[in-house]
């Protein structure tokens, strides 16, 4: 089946849709007005908050055969949930399609509405006074009647656009049956990402709060208890100079900028604290005073850690939440603030080693999925390699394991003989022959990489399992891009169709982390939770790894009164909240 | 028991012809001739499709030998050295082709010659790289430790390496090839 017009799209009814909105970072957003348009008969209706709140069910028809076309859904879904409806509906996404035509396109930089209508040349339908409106919805009124108005104006530019807009994605190439449902399945994973953005994280606020009213206090008092040990500040601030000395003292080789001065910056002290762990402390210190602003994370007064998910925002379609927003955003001691309110549970539950079984199923290299499948894919690489003996494991070959993960893990990002030296501590021609040794390996791997490399590279489309594709056909291309972009892309379709399958499944889903998912529930049923939590992963691996293949799920769980903690964040942790207990009465 | 129930997203999943149908195949444009370099480890390919009994001459100053036809190496019989060139390969798939010399037909054999023919003969089998030591008079091969996968010959005829490692300049045919002409001083 062909779609080339909205009108030929097999739903009931289908409907542009667009919130207005207010409130504060962190918080459940406050309605303002809604705007819809059915798409069949052009017919638009307007509401203010006032009546919508009233209302128990949406003003509109619901069900899987009834549409909505959103443009950014999470927004939408989060209002329709603030408002108590219903969200069983199907969900267009045109954000994520537009994302699905550009991306990789370093031409198309913006993203918005506004970008998508330029793009498809529908300047006239571009909403003016942006900016203006914006400000005026912000300022959460009182609004007057002219003003509302405006407002309802405002929102319903937003929402007539919409049918134009699906309707040139649909000029530019009809959808088939398989298009229209990768569609959908993005639809539903907008979906999930407003339930997650409505159901927040849960946080010490008190804490939160304890830290915000010292953090200056705290700030001098760990510069001094960390930096007893460096002598590199003076009265708060970092001085090169000293740091020179304290280099020279250690016997520290460090890496210096084409000026001669010491080079400062993050990926330089990341770097050189791997190879010289005794400079870790002082990174995380750097880390925590330079990028770490504890009153940017969005937590609503209702204690839980509300932002943008962003999702479909990176290159490879995964999530891109603010860095400073988002709890598991800043260091990594920050996330020790994650704690479940009284009589509720919290489980961490994520994939094993995911990006080593995606790469072994889609390539198809049995070798390496028996790597994967034996549990250690590092100490199975080894022995496959001739490196270690048969029935070698973790606790007889430690080493050898060591230098094998640090070559299994960055084969898949196209890591040099030096980057694969750095991380393994090993010299620089040892990472040389066991990246040969990978090579020689996993040969079926190593060509299926490289033909997606070649393709990337010659300007083709490369695409995953479920329809998120990457095109770069001009501007500056990294090779290394297209090498690690499937692993990657599907390491996200496969995120989503988990959170799909969790939130539809009713589980009570927070965030998604990269390859995690942070669930909560109560404690009696945390085990529960995570059972049916891991069904959806191994569901959603399957999926996307094909055959019958599912990727491994591990979880942890934290109970109530007990605190989530990263385990590289806990040193920081103890520090500071130690300091914490010494500067307040 | 109930047959499982298929998982609800697979006839939304796409073979991910996308990632794989573009081939690409490295072109040979260079294939050294020489012996192997004393830290590399080599293969040699054991058909004796890929022997090749030839007369090959050696300028100074020009790295690249010069394959020299029966009638021209007649007259230039001093100057030229008979050898059989065998196709070698090494770790990273690069091709090269020893010449190794031939057994004397008469007279006493050099224990250099003997020693490459059965270094040559070894690395057949295994993976090995060729030392010299001059208090026996001879290379060494050292065998490689552990398992290492044998080599992937690339699809490719004697007659096409052949081609791409001498060249039509690199061919000595007839006697006013400018090689012949500087070996004469009649440059």
């Amino acid at each position: 089946m062909m779609y080339p017009t909205v009108a030929a799209l097999p739903f009931r009814k289908i409907y542009g849709i667009d919130f207005e909105y207010c409130g504060k970072d962190g918080a459940i957003p406050e309605i303002v007005c809604m705007v819809t348009q059915d798409l069949n008969t052009q017919e638009v209706s307007r509401y203010w908050a006032t009546e919508l709140c009233e209302m128990s069910d949406p003003p509109f028809e619901t069900g899987e055969d009834v549409a909505l076309i959103t443009y950014f859904a999470p927004a939408e879904v989060q209002s329709m949930l603030a408002l108590n409806w219903s969200i069983d509906v199907s969900i267009i996404d045109l954000f994520a399609e537009f994302r699905c035509y550009t991306n990789g396109d370093p031409r198309v930089s913006r993203r918005g509405l506004v970008h998508a209508l330029d793009y498809f040349g529908l300047t006239d339908l571009i909403p003016d006074e942006k900016e203006d409106m914006r400000t005026l919805i912000l300022s959460r009124g009182p609004w007057n009647k002219k003003q509302r108005l405006s407002i309802l104006d405002y929102c319903t530019q937003d929402v007539t656009c919409l049918g134009p807009l699906l309707s040139c994605m649909l000029q530019r190439m009809p959808w088939i049956d398989l298009r229209l449902n990768h569609a959908l399945i993005r639809g539903r994973y907008m979906k999930s990402v407003g339930s997650m953005q409505h159901r927040g994280i849960p946080i010490d606020l008190d804490l939160l709060d304890k830290l915000n009213d010292n953090w200056d206090a705290i700030k001098l008092e760990l510069i001094d208890s960390v930096d007893a040990q460096y002598g590199v500040y003076v009265d708060g601030s970092f001085k090169e100079a000293l740091f020179q000395s304290y280099l020279a003292r250690e016997g520290i080789p460090w890496p210096r900028l084409p000026s001669g001065r010491l080079a400062l910056d993050r990926d330089t002290f990341s770097d050189m604290s791997k190879r010289y762990p005794n400079v870790q402390p002082l990174h995380e210190l750097r880390k925590t005073l330079g990028e770490f602003k504890l009153n940017n994370l969005a937590v609503g007064r209702d204690g839980r850690n509300r932002t943008l998910l962003s999702p479909f925002s990176a290159k490879t379609g995964r999530n891109q939440p603010s860095t400073t927003k988002f709890v598991f955003g800043p260091s990594k001691w920050v996330r020790g603030l994650i704690k479940p309110t009284d009589g509720m549970a919290l489980a961490y539950c994520d994939w094993s080693s995911q990006e080593i079984a995606i790469a072994a199923a889609l390539s198809g290299d049995e070798l390496l999925w028996d790597a994967y499948e034996s549990g250690d894919p590092y100490i199975a690489f080894a022995i496959q390699a001739g490196l270690a003996p048969q029935g070698a494991t973790k606790e007889t070959h430690k080493d050898i394991r060591n230098r094998c993960k640090s070559v299994v893990l960055g084969t898949n990002y196209g890591m040099s003989a030096y980057g694969v030296a750095q991380a393994a501590k090993i010299h620089e021609l040892e990472a040389k022959a066991l990246l040969q040794k990978h090579r020689e390996t996993y040969r079926t791997f190593w060509a299926w990489a490289e033909s997606n490399k070649d393709r990337g590279l010659l300007g083709l489309k490369l695409e995953t399992c479920f329809g998120w594709p990457i095109q770069v056909t001009a501007g500056d291309v990294k090779a290394n891009t297209f090498l690690n972009w499937p692993m990657q892309a599907h390491g996200a379709e496969m995120m989503r169709i988990a959170c799909i399958l969790a939130v539809e499944r009713g589980i009570k889903l927070c965030a998604p982390i990269h390859d995690a998912l942070l669930i909560e529930a109560p404690t009696a049923e945390i085990n529960e939770g995570v059972s049916r939590l891991t069904e959806c992963m191994r569901e959603a691996s399957e999926a996307v790894l094909g055959d019958g293949k599912v990727c491994r799920v591990d979880a942890d769980i934290v109970t109530y009164p007990d605190r989530y903690m990263d385990e590289n964040g806990k040193d920081m942790w103890e520090k500071i909240t130690g300091i914490l207990a010494k500067v307040t009465p | 028991m109930a047959p499982k129930e298929q998982n609800p997203f697979s006839k939304f999943r796409m073979a991910s012809d996308s990632l794989t149908n573009i081939e690409t195949e490295k072109l040979i444009t260079h294939v050294p001739v020489g012996k192997p370099n004393k830290q590399k480890f080599v293969r040699v390919h054991p058909d004796q499709a890929f022997w090749f009994e030839c007369a090959i001459l050696k300028l100074e100053d020009e790295q690249r030998p010069f394959l020299v036809t029966p009638e021209i190496a007649s007259l230039i019989v001093q100057d030229i050295k008979l050898v059989v060139l065998r196709l070698t390969i090494d770790r990273q798939g690069n091709l090269s082709l020893w010449p190794i010399p031939p057994v004397p037909e008469e007279g006493e054999e050099n224990t250099w010659n003997h020693s490459q023919r059965l270094a040559a003969s070894l690395a057949e089998q295994t993976w090995i790289r060729l030392t010299s030591n001059r208090a026996t008079g001879s290379y060494e091969p050292l065998k490689a430790k552990g398992e290492i996968p044998e080599p992937v010959w690339p699809n490719k005829t004697l007659e096409e390496i052949l081609e791409i490692a001498f060249g039509d300049a690199h061919i000595i045919e007839d006697r006013k090839h400018p090689a012949l002409q500087k070996l004469w001083g009649q440059e």
